[in-house]
């Protein structure tokens, strides 16, 4: 069953919803129940299963966050939240994003791969990890911009409480503007493709998502290298596009 | 310590050319562009149960497969082929469709245009983007054996001269004609119709005067050509080649427009094709329509113009396939005579002021001379009429 955007809107809203009340449950659980104060040798212990749960992104993406699915009734699955599925591929794109010998990274992928899911996953990690990261997310419209920035707060709220502990959010998630995602002195936010767009902004990264559907994305792709941005990321899908050529060294006339 | 599959693989792009891709897992590869940066590509079959090889893969890929529209949005969609629907949304209804493609390009080695059919050509000239010649071929007129209608008048689109700025070629004018003079048949060609800014006095010139970059093709030797003066929107011309020309081929309809293209490929092929037009097929193929932001769109509908890129073949294509369209003005003194023949001589006399006049009040042909009118923008060709050579290339 196909869902409108709107309507993948509000299931993910709802999605999120579900999951602050869990986390408030979880507060409340544990106010009733144990100190405040921690005592050294936990959090030694706590301190230890951070280290362990941040040693890879694709450590954390696969056992530590949950991604949501839409279609997870009619595929069968007993509920939205899952795990990153253990594909092979999820690791080697992680490893490349990883890599700091090129900043720019292209990718092009068949439809329903996962791939924006776990670029946003790299992202969300890294400004989790590292003070005043800062990603922008350019996408075609506003609203997709959303849907990935929904992605990075999902990622988010799904780890388990130690975690969130560890990296807290200066404003509530549910509080959070949709096309921002805030997490310590980081944050990724979301603009619509367009050139123009990027200026004065210098950012860590920069995740441009279906590229080949984005006018002017070309132009943007320029304005991003020439902004000093450190890791650059596009992804999409097949389209006779600026990023066909671009990918393919196509000869234009 | 090992290297990954991944680390193995960058390693092996060193070895191989440009835009070679290199597996780094099923479904996975990743290749190097010219200016060093990689792409990875990561193909459905890299997802487990996707992978069409195995048992659940291929149930999958038989349930997906047959779930989509067409098999060029499954190209597009899955097999990450940008080509597959040949040109968003503008000509992809019929050069998307595989077998509506058989139908309008010959792809047939050994077919070769009929020697008696006239041939026309289109021009447009450039520097930096690219020069192009477009030779198409009329078949002669006809007449249904049933009906007795004429059948409505052909065009094979055959053979093109397509040149732009490289390493290799520097795209000036007098090797550019020294090349196109090479073209088969073009010696008995009707018209070359070309872009009407090449025939204004633009160009500065040693003699003081500003002279044309049409001049200055004459001067190398170029055949005689003139300016086009049809419809020049491209949304006009999508319109009529796909309502016009390939009107109701998708109910066995026969095409009037047919292009011969035997080497398609995804890059343009630079260079002179006797009789090939495979970069007229990469533009089409590309050809899409203007794209335009979210803002954009708040404010204004979305555009119906062709992005102007990749269109010189097209514009050529687009002189021809418009001079044609354009009904065929007969001279007002032709149509005077055909009038009269019928009368006996005294009836003609009376009968010739008046046709005469009536003509001359529809603005048909001038008072004084009593040769047709050239209205604004008006397109006069007749195909029927038109010398056996070029003008000025009457020889022999």
């Amino acid at each position: 069953m196909a869902y409108s955007e709107e309507q993948e809107m509000v299931l993910r809203r709802a999605a999120l919803a579900s999951l602050i009340l869990e986390q408030r449950q979880e507060e409340f659980d544990r106010a009733r129940r144990t100190e405040n104060k921690l005592s050294d040798v936990e959090e030694k212990a706590i301190a230890e299963k951070v280290r362990e749960a941040t040693s890879g992104a694709w450590h954390w993406a696969r056992n530590y966050t949950k991604t949501y699915n839409q279609h997870w009734r009619e595929q069968g699955r007993s509920t939205p939240y899952e795990p990153f599925p253990d594909w092979a591929f999820f690791p080697i794109v992680l490893e490349h994003l990883e890599d700091d010998s090129e900043k720019v990274k292209l990718f092009e992928k068949s439809r329903d791969m996962m791939v924006t899911w776990i670029i946003t996953a790299y992202f969300t990690f890294e400004c989790m990890l590292v003070p005043e990261r800062e990603v922008i997310v350019q996408t075609m419209t506003d609203l997709k911009g959303y849907q990935v920035i929904d992605y990075a707060k999902h990622l988010y709220q799904s780890q388990p409480e130690f975690l969130r502990q560890k990296f807290p959010v200066p404003k509530p998630i549910e509080k959070q503007a949709n096309n921002e995602f805030m997490v310590g002195s980081s944050k990724i936010w979301a603009i619509p493709s367009g050139q123009g767009k990027i200026r004065s902004y210098h950012p860590w990264g920069v995740f441009s998502d279906e590229t080949a559907f984005q006018p002017e994305a070309g132009i943007a792709y320029d304005e991003a290298r020439a902004g000093g941005v450190k890791k650059i990321v596009l992804n999409s899908t097949a389209a006779m596009s600026w990023y066909f050529d671009f990918t393919h060294d196509a000869e234009t006339t | 310590m090992a290297k990954t599959p991944l680390q193995t693989a960058l390693q092996k792009l060193n070895d191989v050319p440009v835009q070679f891709p290199v597996p780094v897992i099923r479904g996975v590869n990743i290749r190097a562009k010219k200016n060093g940066l990689t792409v990875m590509s990561l193909h459905y079959s890299a997802v487990p149960g996707r992978d069409p090889e195995t048992e659940e893969g291929a149930k999958w890929f038989k349930k997906e497969n047959s779930g989509y529209a067409s098999q060029a949005m499954w190209k597009k969609e899955q097999e990450m082929d940008a080509y597959a629907t040949g040109g968003e949304a503008v000509f992809n209804a019929v050069l998307g469709n595989p077998a509506l493609y058989q139908m309008v390009v010959i792809s047939d080695p050994h077919w070769f245009p009929d020697p008696r059919w006239d041939v026309v050509a289109g021009f447009d000239h450039g520097i930096t983007n690219a020069t192009c010649l477009l030779k198409g071929y009329v078949p002669r007129e006809s007449w249904d054996p049933v009906t007795g209608q004429k059948n409505p008048t052909e065009l094979y689109l055959c053979g093109e001269f397509y040149r732009y700025r490289s390493d290799e070629w520097t795209n000036n004018v007098d090797e550019n004609v020294l090349a196109m003079k090479q073209m088969h048949d073009m010696e008995r060609a009707r018209w070359i119709l070309a872009d009407p800014s090449i025939f204004d006095d633009s160009q500065a010139s040693d003699e003081g005067a500003p002279t044309n970059i049409y001049q200055t093709y004459k001067k190398n030797g170029m055949w005689p050509m003139k300016a086009y003066q049809g419809v020049r929107s491209d949304v006009s011309f999508v319109e009529w080649v796909m309502s016009d020309y390939w009107k109701g081929i998708v109910r066995g309809r026969k095409p009037r427009l047919y292009i011969v293209c035997r080497t398609l490929s995804d890059r343009p092929q630079p260079g002179l094709h006797q009789y090939d037009c495979p970069n007229l097929l990469w533009e089409m193929r590309r050809a899409k329509r203007v794209q335009m932001t979210s803002r954009q769109l708040l404010t204004r509908n979305a555009s119906e113009a062709l992005e102007n890129k990749n269109n010189h073949a097209m514009d050529t294509m687009k002189q021809i396939s418009g001079a044609l369209r354009s009904p065929t003005e007969i001279p007002g003194w032709e149509g005077v005579d055909a009038e009269l023949e019928k009368l006996d001589p005294t009836t003609r006399q009376i009968r010739a002021r008046f046709v005469m006049s009536k003509l001359a009040q529809e603005g048909k042909i001038d008072f004084q001379t009593g040769q047709p009118r050239k209205g604004k923008g008006a397109l006069s060709i007749d195909l029927r009429r038109a010398p056996g050579v070029m003008p000025g290339r009457r020889e022999g």
